[in-house]
């Protein structure tokens, strides 16, 4: 079994990379990871102008200058160094004319870890043309040659917070804009870094390498725990039928939480949005609209305890455009006082921070003050020195059209990979597209499952109504029960995406969790997938379920797991610690098992539910026809389920 | 049709005044600003539209106005959050001919059925407003900041602006308090009604804030009903209109 490894994994110490000056003064290249000596280790180009000629000088040893003198006066400062095992390069460009730049580096593409090994390329093009495979966005995306015994991760180096542009795909070329006058900058760093392990381990070392640059504290807190738990948040448009009595004026959110849970398996939260489009008909701020709303304050805080009894927690937005008092010279309280107030007011459990992506860290520490285990999500992508405060956010659609804005249903692709939340699985995301019908729409809950990430329902968009088909309702519904059941292996702290799978076409994440592990799987083909679907190394004791189609899994005699995935479908095995222990007295069976809180038999279209107090000592398989799904339980989570046939 | 001038207007007792809309044929086309969620969906026209002559308040109902309803009737809304929220024991009297603010849409109705009245159709309202010209304005086709309340300080006296006038003698229907139209709709999914006029007051500083400020003719807010106590604003009055003159109503107490 390959496990990600704790700490950082050893390096080659041997030194791997030879750097000569070449013919014309260019780098040469060689180390026994490249296919071949690389002449041009880097190329400059002014952009839609890639003839232009290029000559390199030799500046010191490590180090050359880049020019282009067609282009005008703008030239890049390359230096390169090799130590331990890691060789690393810096570039600095200079110019004081406005130009598109684009560097290109040849040599990545020819790296080798050796025998069998195969890129893990962060923006693949392969899934659908043009359309990457993986979402990575605003920090500079790390990727890996890999095969079974080592990998090289390939990092882009410098400060993951302080990133000034947005990487092009790696497999192709950064564009740089050049900002008119800029200063010479070094504006791009990156390393190569020897692996002892193949994927599994490689991105462990990423996932350390960007994790080592944020500080964490937030994600630690006993009292944001249950955010963990939050899969399926609702939208909750005050001025529509979900929640409005339109009859008498009132929100009734009984009703609503009763027909969420008819519909949808329940939610575990929902966003009560009152403000936008009415806001600003008047002087009245976001915070007079609370105590306007019917009942008050006090009706959304009984509001808030009902749902928390039966386990959805409310969240209230903040609307940080909402400024006009301000600009009207009628400055108000602090908008921190405010929140504060209104969350005690509500109890509410937490923030939504709509178009703001970022808070001070004195505005998370005034809510703090107020009342503990307040939850901030935003609906932009939370990014850099952001993630260390605003813990959870929307995932919406990569390829919304921004100047089509926000009255545009962008088209969907799966699979789609959220790089992220493999490096950040703490940081909770919730995908939407709130305009996005039919295929897309069916897409996004695919997307959130494959990814392991949560949903947001949103079927009144302001007053536009989308509301769910019953089978889109039904895929999120068995989704989240899934993941419900299955949270210690989806909030495993080592996720991998994209491990090896057997078929082309057929993708697959992992989620580790101390006990269970589980693979989250799309088959992209026009064809079902039945039988070995990908390598596996099992752990100890264990044994696989397909979860997806509720049974059991299986390990092929050339040790690859085999499971079921119909075409464009999701998929889902489970691996779980042998606890439930079978023996066949005469002609009955009878099951033990040492943990959990309740055994679930269904046969027959039966469930029959049988208590600790039993499954302790051996008792007697309940009378029934076969198959037999038995699942152990230990409140929501399943420890373990097997499957009979009843016929043996 | 009576038309007078401004000066004349001055001098008048505003309370009871209506003014006679003729018949005659137009072409409705009401417009919107287009917002996320379909603001305003309701995009009305363009269409011939054969008009019966009727009666309109000439005036938006004034705070003086709106207390003598309430002295004549027992009126108690059921969810009296915000209603007439700028009061303390009757109107101030500074505010005495401003229009009546912070009433809901069924406490203009209450007010229009004890006045032997009603509120005004979306159709009504622009046929008064535009005349048969069909300008952008009730005064013409210019926006003149000087002829209505734009000043995002509250509401004026309904004489106030004396250009404010459409080519039937209505007057003060841009600016100051937009006004509601008892056209109710659903789509089994919300109920929304509409505003006409634009008011007082422009929010400023996003975009996702409604227009602000006096509104062309032609041009309405789809308005989502939710309860009295949110319905209710300060940039929200109303007029009535009646199919006879007004001498009906008017002089009950």
């Amino acid at each position: 079994m390959e496990s990600a490894p704790a700490s950082p994994p050893m390096h080659a110490t041997d030194p791997v990379w030879r750097i000569e000056v070449g013919r014309d003064n260019t780098p040469l290249i060689s180390s026994p990871f490249l296919a071949e000596e690389t002449q041009t280790f880097c190329a400059f180009t002014v952009e839609d102008q890639p003839a232009l000629p290029v000559s390199v000088r030799t500046l010191a040893s490590g180090r050359w200058r880049i020019e282009l003198p067609a282009a005008g006066p703008i030239f890049c400062d390359l230096a390169v160094q090799e130590s331990g095992g890691r060789f690393s390069w810096s570039i600095a460009v200079h110019g004081d004319a406005e130009q598109r730049t684009s560097l290109h580096f040849p040599f990545l593409r020819q790296l080798i870890a050796g025998a069998g090994s195969r890129v893990i390329d962060l923006f693949s093009l392969e899934s659908a043309p043009g359309i990457p495979l993986l979402r990575y966005r605003d920090f500079r995306a790390p990727w890996a040659v890999t095969n079974d015994t080592h990998s090289l991760v390939v990092l882009h180096e410098g400060s993951l917070v302080d990133s000034a542009y947005s990487p092009a795909r790696l497999s192709g070329v950064p564009g740089l804009p050049l900002p008119l006058g800029a200063e010479p900058a070094t504006i791009y760093q990156g390393a190569i870094v020897q692996v002892e392990g193949g994927w599994r381990s490689a991105f462990a070392y990423i996932r350390a390498h960007l994790r080592a640059q944020l500080d964490l504290s937030q994600y630690q807190r006993d009292d944001l725990r249950w955010v963990d738990e939050q899969l399926v948040q609702h939208f909750t448009f005050l001025y529509g039928r979900e929640i409005l009595d339109l009859e008498r004026g009132v929100l009734d959110a009984d009703r609503f939480l009763d027909e969420s849970e008819r519909d949808f398996g329940g939610y575990d939260g929902f966003l009560i949005w009152g403000g936008y489009p009415r806001i600003g008909i008047d002087e009245r701020t976001q915070w007079d609209f609370f105590d306007d709303l019917p009942g008050g304050r006090a009706a959304l805080r009984s509001m808030a305890m009902r749902a928390r009894q039966r386990g959805v927690r409310l969240f209230v937005p903040y609307l940080p455009w909402d400024r006009s008092h301000d600009l009207h010279g009628r400055p108000g309280p602090s908008d921190e006082e405010e929140l504060a107030r209104l969350i005690v007011d509500v109890d509410a459990d937490g923030v939504f921070l709509d178009t703001l992506g970022m808070i001070t860290p004195e505005f998370r520490q005034a809510i703090d003050r107020r009342k503990p285990g307040v939850a901030f999500c935003s609906e932009l992508r939370t990014q850099g020195k952001a993630l260390e405060i605003v813990t959870s956010c929307w995932e919406q659609s990569y390829t919304r059209d921004g100047l089509q804005g926000n009255w545009s249903a962008a088209p969907e692709y799966m699979p789609m990979l959220d790089l992220w939340r493999f490096v950040l699985p703490e940081h909770r995301l919730f995908v939407i597209n709130r305009h996005a019908m039919a295929d897309d729409r069916m897409r996004i809950i695919q997307r959130g499952f494959f990814n392991g990430i949560g949903w947001v329902v949103w079927m009144d968009i302001f007053g536009l109504t989308l509301p769910y088909m019953p089978a889109e309702a039904a895929l999120l519904k068995k989704c989240r029960t899934i993941f419900r059941e299955n949270l210690k292996a989806l909030n495993g702290a080592s996720p991998t995406p994209l491990v090896e799978t057997l078929i082309p076409g057929l993708f697959a994440n992992e989620f580790a969790g101390d006990m269970q592990r589980m693979w989250t799987l799309y088959n992209q083909t026009d064809q079902d997938m039945a039988g070995e679907l990908m390598p596996h190394l099992p752990r100890p004791d264990c044994h696989l379920v397909d979860i997806w189609h509720a049974a059991a899994a299986g390990i092929s005699p050339q040790g690859h797991m085999t499971a079921t995935v119909e075409s464009r479908s999701l998929g889902c095995v489970a691996e779980y610690p042998v606890l439930i222990e079978l023996n066949k007295d005469r002609s009955a069976y009878c099951l033990h098992a040492p943990l959990g809180d309740r055994l679930i038999v269904r046969a027959g279209g039966f469930e029959t539910e049988l208590t600790p107090a039993a499954v302790r000592d051996w008792t007697p398989l309940p009378q029934g026809t076969g198959p037999f799904r038995i699942r152990l339980m230990d409140g929501k989570q399943v420890l373990d389920q097997i499957f009979l046939s009843g016929e043996d | 049709m009576e038309k007078r001038s401004g000066q004349d207007r001055e001098m008048l007792p505003v309370r009871d005044e209506m003014v006679q809309v003729p018949g005659g044929e137009f072409r409705y086309h009401a417009s919107h600003r287009f917002r996320e969620g379909g603001f305003i969906l309701y995009d009305e026209g363009p269409r011939a539209v054969t008009m019966r002559a009727f009666w309109m308040d000439r005036y938006e109902v004034t705070n003086r106005q709106y207390q003598r309803f309430l002295h004549a009737v027992d009126y108690r809304p059921a969810d009296k959050h915000n209603f007439l929220r700028h009061w303390k024991d009757g109107f101030p009297e500074a505010l005495a001919d401003h229009p009546v603010i912070w009433v809901s849409l069924d406490d203009a109705r209450a007010y229009a059925q004890w006045a032997g009245k009603r509120l005004p159709t979306d159709i009504e309202w622009q046929w008064a407003a535009q005349g048969p010209t069909a300008q952008d304005w009730p005064w013409g086709e210019r926006f003149e900041p000087a002829y209505c309340n734009g000043n995002d300080a509250g509401t004026t006296p309904v004489t106030a602006f004396p250009q404010n006038v459409s080519p039937f003698g209505v007057c003060d229907l841009v600016g100051n308090v937009w006004e509601w139209i008892d056209v109710v709709c659903s789509d089994g999914w919300h109920v929304w009604c509409f505003l006409r006029g634009g008011g007082y007051y422009t929010a400023r500083g996003s975009h996702w804030y409604p227009e602000g400020g006096p509104q062309p003719v032609y041009h309405h807010h789809k308005f989502l009903l939710m309860a009295p106590s949110l319905d209710r604003s300060a940039t929200i009055g109303f007029r009535c209109v009646a199919a006879d003159g007004p001498t009906i109503g008017q002089t009950a107490s």
